[in-house]
């Protein structure tokens, strides 16, 4: 037996070595910049252990590929993680302002801004990469802002690109802190920024709370019926928190289920990232595309910000339309920082909560609308 | 009397990018479709649920209330 046939390193090619090297940076940025960490150490070490030549650890019959087959392509990933978010997620901010919701809406105009971008640069015009109608719309999801949505629209579109949709999805969410600011200073003056919301008297009744995510299942999937598995799942974990009999099953959602789905969907990505797959100019515009995205939703957000601002005689601060992505908590981090830097006595956290929690259910609204438009049109 | 062969070229040449031109613009509608439709459905769909959660509101809140008082 030739020893090229045996040891790894005789068989490395430079796009293995890259992805070495990239997966070896994103355990880094987890570890060392606390980027993501619970997400970029899984992911980058899959990435690691999907490049090893003659590993096989991500070729067919390898537990990396197994995982793949039985957690992505089924889409049972996205959904059991959406069912801990759901328990993990507090709706009061957004109850107490449902109006909010609209925020949420306008917020996902970077989804589908994103994706016409994508298909005229693809197949739709311009043909300088290889974008089909469902590689673009996969794209465009990036702007939903929100992993697990992502993973779902690009298993089910069934996209090329699903890997660096996905790492784009969740880096992106990390940089909100990054990203947005400079868009919001640029479209809200000093004075904006500063103003001030009226707290919201009165807390939400329990039974508002349970009744909540069972209205908002029946409303979304009757509407959108495509989006039912992840609303669905997402208004279950909700239920399991706010039922008040199911404590037990509620922590063991945020905590067992979150990490223990975390783990495989991390790692499993990860695997995903196998070098002649991911090293095409079109990973370099994904990325890129990941950027257009989240910077649309920001505009469109503070743009409905503004509008109902103005409606409602400066009483909403325009700078929470940008916490119409679901990036939840970052973007209502960053607009209390604004806010605060602005006037120091400017709390607008719950208030900038609500709209971001409004989000959540936007996003998983649009990507239950892609899915159900794409196929329309292919 | 036959059409000559370079003017038979061309008009193949010119209907194939007619051709092509009215599938890319054809192409680029519908996508511009998936945004209108995507975005419209997106704000009927939250909009509704917005007039629900608000009737919700209106509806429980005072049972509730009245229930305190009693």
């Amino acid at each position: 037996m030739a020893t090229g046939e045996f040891l790894g390193f005789l068989n490395l090619t430079w796009q293995a070595v890259v992805m070495l090297v990239i997966g070896g940076i994103l355990v880094w940025l987890g570890i060392t910049k606390k980027v993501e960490p619970v997400l970029l150490v899984p992911i980058g070490f899959g990435c690691i252990l999907a490049n090893i030549p003659l590993g096989g650890a991500a070729e067919a019959g390898g537990f990396l590929a197994v995982l793949r087959e039985a957690g992505i392509r089924t889409e049972i990933f996205p959904l059991l993680i959406f069912i801990a978010v759901g328990a993990m997620i507090d709706f009061e901010p957004f109850l107490q302002r449902p109006y909010t919701i609209l925020l949420g809406a306008a917020a996902q105009f970077g989804i589908f801004g994103t994706f016409f971008l994508a298909y005229l640069l693809g197949d739709g015009w311009l043909h300088v990469l290889d974008f089909s109608l469902k590689d673009a719309a996969s794209i465009g999801i990036i702007g939903s802002a929100d992993g697990p949505t992502s993973i779902y629209v690009a298993t089910i579109l069934q996209s090329k690109y699903t890997a660096a949709i996905v790492v784009a999805a969740y880096s992106y969410m990390a940089m909100v802190p990054i990203i947005q600011p400079p868009i919001i200073k640029a479209m809200c003056s000093k004075e904006e920024r500063a103003l001030k919301m009226p707290s919201v008297a009165g807390t939400i009744s329990q039974r508002t709370k349970i009744v909540f995510p069972v209205i908002t299942v029946l409303v979304v999937g009757l509407l959108a019926p495509k989006a039912t598995p992840l609303i669905g799942c997402l208004m279950f974990g909700n239920l399991l928190r706010e039922c008040g009999v199911l404590e037990r099953l509620a922590l063991a959602a945020q905590n067992e289920l979150a990490n223990i789905v975390t783990i495989l969907l991390g790692i499993t990505v990860g695997g995903m990232m196998s070098g002649t797959e991911f090293l095409r100019p079109e990973t370099i515009l994904v990325f890129i595309l990941g950027i257009v995205a989240f910077s649309l939703d920001t505009v469109a957000g503070v743009l409905l910000g503004k509008l109902m601002s103005v409606l409602s005689r400066r009483k909403i601060n325009p700078m929470i339309g940008a916490c119409g992505i679901s990036a939840f908590p970052m973007s209502s981090r960053v607009v209390q920082k604004l806010g605060l830097e602005a006037d120091p006595y400017n709390h607008l956290l719950m208030h900038a909560a609500g709209a971001n929690v409004a989000g959540q259910i936007a996003s998983v609204v649009a990507g239950g609308v892609m899915i159900m438009l794409v196929p329309m049109f292919v | 009397m036959p059409i000559p062969l370079d003017a038979l070229t061309a008009t193949n040449s010119l209907l194939y990018h007619n051709n092509s031109a009215r599938q890319e613009r054809s192409r680029m509608l519908n996508a511009l479709w998936i945004v209108l439709l995507g975005m419209a459905i997106i704000f009927a769909v939250l909009g509704i649920l917005l007039l629900i959660m608000i009737l919700l509101g209106k509806l429980v809140r005072p049972r509730e209330e009245e229930e305190k008082k009693g």
